[in-house]
């Protein structure tokens, strides 16, 4: 095993928690949204968009600030990832756009069959978009001497499609598991009903998906059976395994916000298992985290600066969920 | 047309046109945040409920604008690694980090912050609201801050060195600190705040023009010219000073912004000229119009016979495109002074006390001139960085990579497309939001809803 240097390796880990965290965030977010779009009842409809109206540009900056440090401290790794993944990057960002502007949109508009249709629409392309992205990071990128050299469709392949469904699906689960938070009565129940479902295929998708990239890359299954990589392999796959049937038993409870947390969890699991998979590579097959890294005087200053700011960031952000805890009721977006 | 099919070309169009859109919105949301400050502090100071509702009135509109203005953005940082990769690899350990930290210290703050600003009046205390509006500018100001060190550093690059096609970075200070920062960032954020003063007094003056709430209106369009008083002389001054900045460390850039060919022998000056057309391959000019003897000489060195290098003395390809620069510079002085002469002539309104509820609407000429103001001035910050960015041609960072050199290797189609995508998308948006502004700016301000924060109303739900 190749270790990468301290500071690269510290900021690899680091913005892997940050990804997935806004993974996870932005996650319901984007499920909640591709539930809206199935949802022909309009009150249900304002609920979900009043549920999301003041954490969905949060949870986009967060994104925004995890492409800023990437940036900043694999700027070999974002320039090429970037260029390779054009269009899907494009379309993610073209989600982004629409669902940023639908909910102002949505809540000026007299009729709002179409700004409706544009909202539901942008979050499933963002999630099918990320998806795709996430997929041709696995498949591996062409890299000779630190520049793309593949073509720009390269991230359409059957398994990038399979990829983003199952994501989309994932999302979905936690979208359904964040309106239980939110709603109550029949929406709700319907929201645990749709969960279910959706834990039952995500959980499939993934388990599928294991089996296809060690199919694709076979050196694989011989560093989920070895140590010191068991360690971020396939333990942390079994945590998700154990952290489905937890969501499938809070399904059950009466609790509200244990599924949420439980389908994070599920997530964060099984993206730390992919993760250890291609360690010490921040893009496979060709781009190890050193060869990516910025110089160590740019790492530092960076560990320097964000690092003591994050828990003020942390705070400001639980505060503003604290502050707009409870049931949406009625109340649709920006309203009081 | 044969640059239509150099994919440079295209991802430098595509960059342009999508800053171009989006520098519109971080303009209001930066300057209205601070405008937002000031009236919740003098509502909570006087407790006089007209200032609540122009807070809430002014929201409105922020929060419309502030949607378009995250919608359009998040491209632009993505397009530094999509249309831009050689460039952001190259700059590695210095331009990425300062965007992070835009992104992580700055648009967190705001962003995080915006909820309770925009939707939390009866979930928090008053005093905790006006933090979170508080904390909602200075994010936004912070954010300027970085994007600023960001842009400055590719004018004038500072604190490292080129080593083998990438940027060394030794000291962050100076690279923070670049001899552009100070300068650069300032006249931007003096014309957020100018812009916006524009923005509410045009709006406030078409109201009073309108006769529509006319009292509540005089307040906000008196707190536009009192600002705007202060800073259009301010602007002036750094406006100034950053023309100099340029002379000194980008002196191509300001021979292009000047079309001034020849360097002036010693002690005779250079001559500033108001209208001109460049011959690039004879290297001079095929006409002038209206030239003041010694006036570049004066604006540059602040002496009758200080001395201005002409574009002749750089290689032809080191020199910018000098068309845009050069007008769009000139567009944006004019407006600059108009503004002030605007500022006068309202002072002397003032001044002959006709600034009332009664007596205004009948000033129309002042009034609409005010309401013209609105889109010159947003005219006036895109011409100033159409100067600023094409006179930094043909350089990505000055002097030391070219714009070329730094631009992904990304077939046409794509970038074609690409472009064409956001040419239509940002149109739509563009005009969805002037109908749905339009809206808002016509149903006016809701002068019923009662002020939050009596004796019972703090926290909870």
């Amino acid at each position: 095993m190749i270790n990468p240097p301290l500071l690269a390796n510290i900021w690899f880990w680091f913005i892997g928690v940050l990804l997935i965290v806004y993974v996870v965030l932005d996650g319901f977010d984007l499920g909640a949204g591709i539930l809206f779009l199935a949802t022909r009842d309009e009150k249900r409809r304002t609920q979900i968009m009043g549920a999301l109206g003041y954490t969905w540009h949060v949870n986009q900056t967060l994104l925004l600030a995890t492409g800023g440090l990437l940036f900043g401290a694999f700027p070999v790794a974002y320039g090429v990832a970037l260029n390779a993944l054009y269009i899907p990057v494009s379309l993610l960002l073209l989600g982004f756009i629409f669902r940023a502007v639908s909910f102002e949109f949505v809540s000026q508009a007299h009729n709002k069959t179409i700004w409706n249709l544009t909202f539901g629409g942008a979050n499933l392309l963002a999630a099918l978009a990320q998806g795709f992205i996430l997929g041709g990071v696995i498949t591996g990128l062409k890299i000779t001497g630190g520049v793309y050299t593949g073509s720009v469709w390269e991230w359409l392949t059957p398994f990038t499609l399979y990829i983003s469904v199952g994501l989309a699906c994932g999302y979905v689960l936690l979208g359904a598991a964040y309106l239980i938070i939110k709603t109550s009565g029949d929406m709700q129940a319907s929201c645990r009903k749709l969960a279910l479902a959706f834990s039952l295929i995500s959980f499939l998708l993934a388990a599928g998906a294991i089996v296809w990239t060690w199919q694709m890359t076979p050196p694989l299954i011989e560093k989920w059976a070895t140590r010191p990589f068991f360690w971020i392999t396939s333990v942390p796959a079994i945590f998700a395994f154990l952290a489905f049937f937890g969501i499938l038993t809070s399904l059950r409870s009466s609790s509200e916000i244990a599924p949420l947390i439980l389908a994070g969890l599920f997530f964060i699991f099984t993206f730390l298992s992919l993760a250890g998979s291609f360690y010490p590579y921040i893009l496979p097959p060709g781009l190890t985290i050193e060869a990516a890294a910025s110089p160590t005087i740019t790492l530092r200053m960076m560990l320097f600066v964000v690092v003591p700011l994050m828990p003020i960031v942390i705070l400001y952000n639980v505060y503003t969920y604290l502050v707009f805890r409870g049931k949406t009721g009625e109340a649709g977006y920006g309203e009081e | 047309m044969a640059m239509f099919c150099d994919h440079v070309f295209l991802s430098r169009l595509q960059f342009a046109f999508t800053t171009m859109f989006h520098i519109n919105y971080p303009l209001l949301s930066i300057g209205l945040s601070i405008f937002l400050v000031v009236t919740e502090a003098l509502w909570l100071k006087t407790k006089d409920p007209a200032y609540y509702h122009q807070t809430r009135f002014w929201s409105k509109l922020f929060l419309l604008n502030f949607a378009v203005g995250v919608a359009s953005g998040i491209p632009l940082e993505f397009q530094f690694g999509t249309n831009w990769s050689l460039f952001s690899i190259a700059t590695h350990g210095f331009f990425g980090n300062i965007l992070g930290f835009e992104g992580t210290l700055a648009f967190m703050l705001e962003a995080g912050f915006l909820s309770i600003m925009l939707f939390g009046w009866k979930r928090v205390s008053p005093r905790m609201h006006f933090f979170s509006t508080c904390m909602v500018a200075f994010g936004a100001s912070l954010s300027a801050f970085w994007i600023m060190v960001a842009n400055s550093w590719m004018q004038t690059p500072a604190g490292g060195s080129w080593v083998n096609g990438r940027y060394i970075i030794e000291s962050y200070w100076q690279g923070i600190f670049n001899p552009d920062l100070p300068w650069g960032f300032s006249h931007m954020w003096v014309a957020c705040i100018e812009t916006t003063l524009f923005v509410v007094g045009g709006l406030s003056a078409w109201y009073i023009w309108e006769n529509r709430h006319a009292d509540f209106f005089l307040k906000s369009f008196k707190l536009a010219i009192v600002a705007a008083i202060i800073l259009t002389p301010v602007q002036i001054w750094l406006g100034d000073v950053s023309g100099r900045i340029v002379a000194q460390y980008e002196p191509a850039k300001l021979a292009g912004m000047e079309a001034h060919w020849e360097t002036n022998p010693p002690g005779q000056g250079a001559d500033w000229t108001l209208m001109a057309w460049p011959d690039t391959a004879n290297q001079k000019n095929s006409w002038t119009f209206l030239s003041i003897p010694d006036g570049l000489s004066l604006l540059v060195a602040h002496s009758f016979s200080g001395q201005v290098k002409g574009l002749r003395d750089f290689p032809r390809e080191d020199q910018p495109p000098i068309l845009i620069p050069y007008y769009s510079f000139r567009i944006m002085i004019g407006i600059g002074f108009a503004m002030f002469a605007l500022m006068l002539w309202t002072l002397w309104v003032w001044y002959k006390k006709r600034l009332t509820a009664e007596l205004l609407p009948r000033q129309k000429w002042l009034l609409w001139s005010w309401i013209a103001f609105i889109p010159l001035s947003y005219i006036a910050v895109q011409t100033g960085w159409l100067t600023r960015e094409v006179g930094r041609q043909p350089w990505i960072i000055y002097g030391i990579m070219r714009t070329k050199d730094g631009a992904s290797p990304l077939p046409v189609g794509a970038v074609s497309t690409s472009l064409i995508f956001y040419l239509v998308i940002y149109t739509v948006l563009f005009l969805t939001l002037l109908f749905f502004a339009w809206r808002i700016i016509k149903q006016g301000p809701d002068l019923a809803a009662s002020p939050p924060g009596g004796s019972h109303d703090t926290g909870g739900k």
